[in-house]
Order: structure tokens, then C-alpha cells, then sequence
């Protein structure tokens, strides 16, 4: 069983990541449809 | 051993019970069965619509149902297939897999994972509700090409938003198995080490960051297009409607690995095991997965060759097609060579891989065919092509699907499946998948063009056969729903181990498999993980 403070660490670090890849994957979008919108 | 959770502070068994269970859960094992029921259901909702698409062209003339409704049937059975059947079980199977195979408690983010599941069914819900209003379903096909696709009526804002929501799924759902496996492995096991499967996992969840989004900027511009005066797509206001085309396919081409990689996850987990030897070339089998991840975001012109590119982009993406034959034929040959001189042993598992490395291989040399620039303008938009495509996606993807849950079942239901039934089954689905797609290939080279209700009379007798074909594998599909159920509710006992070949840490766990398995990280064995 993990102590407490590496869970929270742990969970720290899946938050981060996830963030980071949620991320990316709006910005792919948001990029996208402005380059367009800018382009029309 | 001792890898299964055993802590006394705990009850390990202790779960959450009635609807709440599942409402609610955040627990992988529990998640996955949710996705993989879900994915079952659509399989036969999407198969019933393929159904309705095959009597009506059973023979030539209008028999059943009017052509807008055929042709909403087409796009809807796609859209079915695609985001409802086969992507949801595959996120089904690394749901209840990967934490097995890594030595991970669960998922790393479980609540964002119940999430992703229940996204599903509102979406979904969304989806078919739109056969029954004003102006029927979609049915401009799941390419949703404008300016065709802007002529559907009520349904197209909810067409729209569906297709947002499934993506929204689908992104949460990647971020979570890359966040699982780069933090959630089991401090012994480094990257080179994990199972092809989780491999696989891994680089199809950045395919889907990278390529969902640029969906839902395609679908977003469609919507504005619509009901907000822009004219991305439309001609008459200074736009382009072969944008689209671009745009979709540049999302279209990775989904198709999307939908293949985990494919061959499977398949390389399971060829060892009944060959009984490790995986023959594991980093190369590495190395080529991420080859054709990367190739696929540099080939998707080769779907809109006819729409008169310029003969430079012609050769440049029927080149770069051509490349991701390499990559792929490296997997095919470290499948046989891992096969060659192992002591082989063909339960249905194994059964449906092999089926599927032959099956998958002619639909793969179809592709290339259709990737060919010249060639091309021969069968684009033919039945050519929906013969290549069902043979990459029905007895390719769909076979492999199967092959993983007659694997892994004994490990989810603590049964062994009936083996003569599961038998009976593949070679039932294998034969009349041949009987229902081999000869489109025939009506393709003739000419007979995909989407229509009807045909000309000279293209009757390959119809009828591959109508024949088309509702005896889907009667054969419900033999595998009473052998599932069959071994849900009870059978021979099955044991940790339950295949005698089976390598890998989600074997050192009981049969069935824990409520809470890995809450310890588990100690990495010498040969252990020597299968791939």
C-alpha cells in the first residue's frame, strides 16, 4: 500500500499531465479553426 | 507472485453494488466491461442497419426502403461502427488491460474515466434519435462532405454535436491511458519492456490528441457554415469545399490507425502465447507502430485523388503510402516468424489472430491497390473500396476484437469459454465474412458505385451472394453474444493461468481478476514479460 504522500504526489502528477495533454489537444483545435477563420 | 493487492486495512472484494456500481464507478475493470457491453450493443445496432443497406440491395430495384433512408443508413452504420463498436472496445480492452499488464492499481485519472464512458451514451443517444425527425438522418456518408452534408435537415446540429461529444470522450480517454502508463507502471518495468499491447495503447492515444481535434474543427467550420454565414466550404462565398476533404482526411487517415494499432496490440500478445514463444523482433514490432502512427499523418490525400490535385501531391501521397507498406509488412512477418518452428496450438484465440494476420494482410494489399494514383481513378468511390475497408476494419479490427475477448474472458469471468462453440463461431464468421466482402472486390472492378440503393441488373448475382454472406455472419454474431453470456454465468473453472503459453503480469492475478488488483507494485520476474 502507498503511503499518503506518494498517492498525493502520484495523483499531482497525473493532474499535470493531463492538464498538459488536454492542453495540446486544444490548442491543436483552437489553432486549427483560427488559422482558418483568419484565412476566410 | 504475491503482486495481487494484500492489505488488511482493506477488503478486497468490497465493491459497490446495484446501479451505483455502475453509474458511478471509477474502477478500470468495471469501466471497461461497461465500454465493452456498450460496444457490443452498437455492434449489433450498427450491424442491424447493415442489415436494412444489404436487403435492400439484395437484388436490383427499390425493394425496402427509400433512398434517403438507405443513405442515412450508410452514414449512420458507419458512424456506429467506427466511434460506437470498434473504438469503444478497444478503449474497453485497454480499460481492463493496461493496469493489468503494467502492474498498475487503476487508471490514473478514475474519475475523468467514468466520465469518458458516460459521455457514450448521451452522444450516441443523440446520434440515432436523428433518424426519426424532419428531414431524416444524416446521410451526405460519414465523410460529412459539404456542400452535400449542409442539405441535411434537423438533424445536422445533432449530427454536429455528437461527433463533439464522442471526440470530447475520446481525447479524455487517450489522455488517461498515456497518463497510466507513463506514471502508473510498475517501477521495474521500463518502457521497452511493456506489452505490445500497451505499446500500441500509447501510440494510438497520441493519435487521437493529434487528430480528434482537427475533427472537431472541421465539424465546428460545417456548423458555422450552416447556421453562422461563413463560407469555409462553400464556394459561392470565396470558400472551398475540397478544404474540408483535406482537413477530414488529415483526421480520417490517423482514425483509421486509430481504430488498427490496437489491432495489432492484440494480435502480438496473442501470437506467442499459442506459438508458445516470445514475440519474434519486439522493438522493431515498437519501432513499426510508431513508424505508421507518424506515416499516417503525411498520406491523407490518397482518399481524394480524384478531386484533380496537382500531379506533384499525386506522387508525393502515393509514395508516402507506399511507404507504410514497409512498416506494416514488418509486422507481418515478425508475426509469422514467431509463428515458424513454435509449438502452435489454434484455440479460438489464436484462431481468430491467424484469421485475422491473412484477412487483414489481403484487405492491407487492397489498400495499396486504391493508394496507386492511376489506379485509383479506376475504383474510387466503387464497391472496390468497401470491400478494402471491411476486410481492414471487419476482419481485420473486428476479428482481432474478438480474438482478445475469448483471451482474456477467463480472465475477466474466472470461466473457461466453451471451446467447441467459440470454434464453430470463427470459422462461421470467417467464412461468411469472405462470402459477404470478397466478392465487392468483383462488383467494385466492374464499376458498381458504392451508396446507391440501387444497381444495374448486370450486378445482381455478386449482390445476392454478398447479401446471403451479410445476414448469415450477422445471425453467426449472436452465437457469440450465448457464448459470452454462456461463460459469464458460469463453466469449467479457469485458472490464473489460464493458457498455457500466457506470459505477462495481468496472468499473476486470480481468475476472475480482483476488484482491487496491484495496490503494491508488483516485483518483475525474470521471463516474466518475455512474451511482448
Amino acid at each position: 500500500m502507498k503511503s499518503t504522500g506518494t498517492k498525493e504526489r502520484l495523483s499531482k502528477k497525473n493532474k499535470r499531465l493531463a492538464i498538459i495533454l488536454g492542453l495540446m489537444a486544444c490548442s491543436f483545435y483552437g489553432v486549427f479553426v483560427l488559422i482558418f477563420a483568419i484565412n476566410g | 507472485m504475491g503482486t495481487i493487492a494484500k492489505d488488511t486495512h482493506h477488503d478486497h472484494e468490497h465493491k459497490p453494488t446495484g446501479l451505483k456500481r455502475w453509474f458511478f464507478s471509477t474502477n478500470h475493470k468495471d469501466i471497461g466491461t461497461l465500454y465493452l457491453i456498450f460496444a457490443l450493443t452498437m455492434f449489433f445496432v450498427g450491424g442491424a442497419m447493415a442489415m436494412v443497406i444489404r436487403a435492400e440491395l439484395f437484388q436490383p430495384g427499390l425493394q425496402f426502403v427509400d433512398p434517403q433512408f438507405y443513405n442515412s443508413m450508410v452514414t449512420i452504420h458507419a458512424l456506429v461502427m467506427i466511434f460506437g463498436a470498434v473504438m469503444p472496445a478497444g478503449v474497453g480492452l485497454a480499460n481492463w488491460m493496461i493496469p493489468l499488464m503494467i502492474g498498475a492499481p487503476d487508471m490514473a485519472l478514475p474519475r475523468m474515466n467514468n466520465m469518458s464512458f458516460w459521455i457514450l451514451p448521451f452522444a450516441f443517444a443523440l446520434l440515432l434519435s436523428t433518424i426519426f425527425m424532419q428531414g431524416g438522418g444524416p446521410a451526405g456518408g460519414w465523410t460529412m462532405y459539404p456542400p452535400l452534408v449542409l442539405q441535411t435537415g434537423d438533424a445536422f446540429p445533432f449530427l454536429i454535436f455528437a461527433v463533439h461529444l464522442l471526440g470530447i470522450s475520446s481525447i479524455m480517454g487517450a489522455i488517461n491511458i498515456i497518463a497510466t502508463v507513463f506514471n502508473m507502471r510498475a517501477p521495474e518495468m521500463s518502457l521497452m519492456q511493456m506489452p505490445l499491447f500497451v505499446w500500441t495503447w500509447v501510440i494510438t492515444s497520441f493519435l487521437l490528441i493529434a487528430s480528434i481535434p482537427v475533427l472537431a474543427g472541421a465539424v465546428t467550420m460545417l456548423l458555422t457554415d450552416k447556421y453562422f454565414a461563413t463560407s469555409f466550404f462553400s464556394a459561392a462565398g470565396g470558400g472551398d469545399p475540397v478544404l474540408f476533404q483535406h482537413i477530414f482526411w488529415f483526421f480520417g487517415h490517423p482514425e483509421v490507425y486509430i481504430l488498427a494499432l490496437p489491432a495489432f496490440g492484440i494480435v502480438s500478445s496473442i501470437i506467442p502465447t499459442f506459438s508458445r514463444k516470445p514475440l519474434f523482433g519486439y522493438a522493431s514490432m515498437v519501432y513499426a507502430t510508431a513508424s505508421i502512427a507518424i506515416l499516417s499523418f503525411f498520406v491523407w490525400a490518397h482518399h481524394m485523388f480524384t478531386v484533380g490535385l496537382p500531379i506533384k501531391g499525386e506522387l508525393f501521397f502515393m509514395y508516402a503510402t507506399m511507404l507504410i507498406a514497409v512498416p506494416t509488412g514488418v509486422k507481418v512477418f515478425n508475426w509469422m516468424a514467431t509463428m515458424w518452428k513454435g509449438s502452435m496450438t489454434f484455440e479460438t484465440p489464436m484462431l481468430f489472430a491467424v484469421g485475422f494476420v491473412i484477412l487483414f494482410t489481403i484487405g492491407g494489399f487492397s489498400g495499396l491497390m486504391l493508394g496507386i494514383t492511376p489506379v485509383d481513378f479506376q475504383y474510387h468511390d466503387t464497391y472496390f473500396v468497401v470491400a478494402h475497408f471491411h476486410y481492414v476494419l471487419l476482419t481485420g479490427a473486428v476479428f482481432a476484437l474478438m480474438a482478445a475477448v475469448y483471451y482474456w474472458l477467463p480472465k475477466w469471468t474466472g470461466h473457461m469459454y466453451d471451446e467447441r462453440l467459440g470454434k464453430i463461431h470463427f470459422w462461421l464468421s470467417t467464412i461468411t465474412a469472405n462470402i459477404l466482402f470478397f466478392p465487392q472486390h468483383f462488383l467494385g472492378l466492374a464499376g458498381m458505385p458504392r451508396r446507391i440503393p440501387d444497381y444495374n441488373i448486370q450486378f445482381a448475382d455478386f449482390n445476392m451472394m454478398s447479401s446471403i454472406g451479410g445476414f448469415a455472419y450477422g445471425v453467426t454474431q449472436l452465437l457469440f453474444v450465448y457464448i459470452v453470456i454462456k461463460c459469464a454465468l458460469g463453466g469449467k473453472k479457469a485458472k490464473a493461468v489460464s493458457w498455457e503459453g500466457a506470459k505477462g503480469l495481468e496472468w499473476t492475478v486470480p481468475s476472475p481478476a480482483p476488484f482491487h488488483t496491484f495496490e503494491t507494485p508488483p516485483k518483475i520476474k525474470k521471463g516474466m514479460l518475455e512474451n511482448g
